[in-house]
């Protein structure tokens, strides 16, 4: 018998463990509230491309920041991804966001590459990508808002 | 020349107090999300702060005693060691978060990791407490930490429309996407941030240190109009600068780079460069202070001899406290914790316990025997007992606004 409660005692504490959302539409706004947070990183990683391209930026500081803005969006899409979705459409949202969340990574992520090597000028190149990601979560936020 | 470098303490004090790590990037997060909607909550916490530490000031310069000192004595060890035990701790946790705050200030100027700067910060600290005289010390950090007015440059240099902007401090409102919790909360992080406790003990202590007496309470006076006021203009720059720059992107701030990114949009490179030393002086200066004041209080608490005008051989335990401080705070910031994150608790810990530091001061001020005819006067009593009361309602309301919001992210 003790070992039954212990059992369930453990799956209690994992379940726990797993964020989750009671319904559908929390998990909804949850998206929403994840794309907007990685519109923000986005968008810092925008205005670094536009200081380059304007010489405003120095070395050091594009690559610590690249790579602040990169941390960031890293943290975001894995707080999202950690959290269980509901339901099947739940499910289908998430993969959504998911290709946005990744496609904003892996731009911030190329930029840190970028600004380490110490090619700050190539920064501005960034530009339209990720005016376009910016764009998609935006309008991602806006439809499930 | 030498009255110029007079008023370096209040400088210090409120460059140390105002403007931390956890306000470079608050006060910049408040402006990126609030615009200068809640300009009011630094200017209130100006005001307030003005009040006690011009009373504290005077104290310590009436009754040549540190104010903690003088609590003991008029309240009683136990109250005062409630006192100190709440005071201590909120200001050795401080300390790590700016050793933090300076480590992460050196990685956007190198590019090398925050985590491999905080030793070296933790020993530079060290050597400033037990190396430099309090007068060097003071007007270099001071001074240092003048550079941050580069916010204010900027602010300038982009032609905001002033009409507007001092159309939205004057008329605070809440966003419409902006839950009522979540503004007051930012609110009392700005409010708390700039009435931090150490501010207190630093600035009367450091007014025994500078030697001050009875006939230079016009000095007191001189270092809180100027001092303050002066870290609470680089608070508002932070604010207008992301209002004015990050805002209109939708980039919320919740890192250091993003507080400079104003600078640079503004004025390139050499703006950018004054910036990040701006914000490693005023980091490394409120270190400094808190360091300090860890010292001064445990000193003044116990009775020893303390400060820095003593020699080192003289009030060795008060270097010891000093030394194991910079060491517990060095300790922590190695772990790994978010400095930001850890001030941001602090300032919220702090404001739940703000009446356990100025209710003390408040009643010392009033005191016939420690001030004679220095003693408060009806507007100190008003203004002051007006704070006391709200402080005490936002050390109320402090904890569980914090837990509402998710700690203002909800």
């Amino acid at each position: 018998m003790r070992w039954v409660a212990a059992v369930a005692l453990g799956c209690l504490v994992g379940a726990a463990c797993v964020p989750t959302t009671r319904d559908a539409p929390t998990y909804e706004a949850k998206a929403a509230t994840t794309a907007e947070k990685a519109g923000s990183a986005v968008a810092s990683g925008e205005l670094l491309a536009d200081l380059a391209a304007a010489h405003r930026l120095l070395g050091p500081f594009a690559s610590a920041s690249t790579a602040g803005a990169e941390a960031e969006a890293d943290a975001i899409r894995s707080t999202f991804d950690a959290i269980q979705p509901p339901d099947h459409r739940s499910e289908q949202l998430r993969e959504e966001l998911d290709k946005l969340l990744e496609s904003a990574s892996s731009a911030l992520s190329e930029m840190r590459i970028t600004a380490r090597r110490g090619q700050v000028a190539d920064l501005a190149g960034f530009r339209k990508q990720l005016r376009s990601i910016g764009d998609n979560l935006d309008q991602f936020q806006q439809d499930h808002s | 020349m030498k009255r110029a470098f007079e008023i370096a303490l209040g400088i210090l004090t409120a460059i140390g107090g105002f403007v931390d790590i956890g306000e470079l990037v608050t006060a910049s997060a408040a402006g990126s999300r609030f615009n200068m909607t809640l300009a009011w909550a630094t200017v209130l916490a100006l005001v307030g702060i003005m009040i006690f530490a011009e009373m504290a000031g005077r104290v310590a310069v009436v009754s040549e005693r540190p104010v903690f000192d003088l609590v003991r004595e008029r309240l009683g060890p136990r109250v005062a060691l409630v006192d100190l035990i709440a005071s201590f701790v909120i200001t050795l946790v401080t300390i790590a978060a700016e050793i933090g705050g300076v480590a992460l200030a050196l990685q956007l100027a190198s590019d090398v990791n925050y985590l491999l700067w905080v030793p070296i910060v933790g020993l530079l600290v060290w050597l400033i407490v037990w190396r430099l005289g309090f007068q060097i010390l003071e007007n270099g950090l001071g001074l240092a930490g003048l550079s941050l007015i580069v916010v204010v440059i900027a602010v300038m240099a982009l032609h905001p429309d002033w009409g507007s902007l001092v159309h939205q401090t004057a008329h605070p409102h809440i966003p419409a996407d902006v839950s009522v919790a979540v503004y007051f909360y930012f609110a009392i992080t700005l409010f708390g941030a700039g009435m931090m406790p150490y501010e207190i003990f630093f600035f009367s202590s450091g007014a025994i240190e500078d030697g001050w007496k009875r006939e230079d309470l016009v000095v007191v006076r001189a270092n809180v109009l100027i001092g303050f006021p002066l870290g609470a203009l680089l608070t508002l720059g932070l604010m207008a600068g992301a209002s004015l720059v990050l805002a209109p992107r939708n980039i919320t701030v919740n890192q250091l780079f993003q507080s400079a990114l104003p600078s640079s949009f503004a004025l390139g490179r050499v703006g950018l460069a004054v910036a990040i030393v701006g914000f490693v002086a005023c980091t490394l200066g409120a270190a400094v202070e808190t360091a300090l004041s860890c010292g001064y209080m445990i000193g003044q608490y116990f009775g020893w001899l303390w400060g820095k005008m003593v020699r080192p051989r003289d009030d060795a335990r008060f270097h010891v406290v000093l030394l194991l401080c910079i060491l517990a705070a060095t300790l922590i910031g190695v772990t790994g914790v978010d400095p930001v994150k850890l001030t941001e608790y602090v300032v919220v810990f702090s404001a739940a316990a703000l009446p356990l530091t100025y209710f003390p001061v408040l009643v010392v001020a009033n005191d016939p025997e420690y001030m004679g005819d220095k003693r408060n006067g009806i507007l100190a009593n008003t203004l002051g007992f007006a704070f006391l009361v709200l402080v005490t309602v936002i050390s109320v309301a402090t904890i569980p606004l914090m837990i509402i919001t998710k700690g203002g992210g909800g």
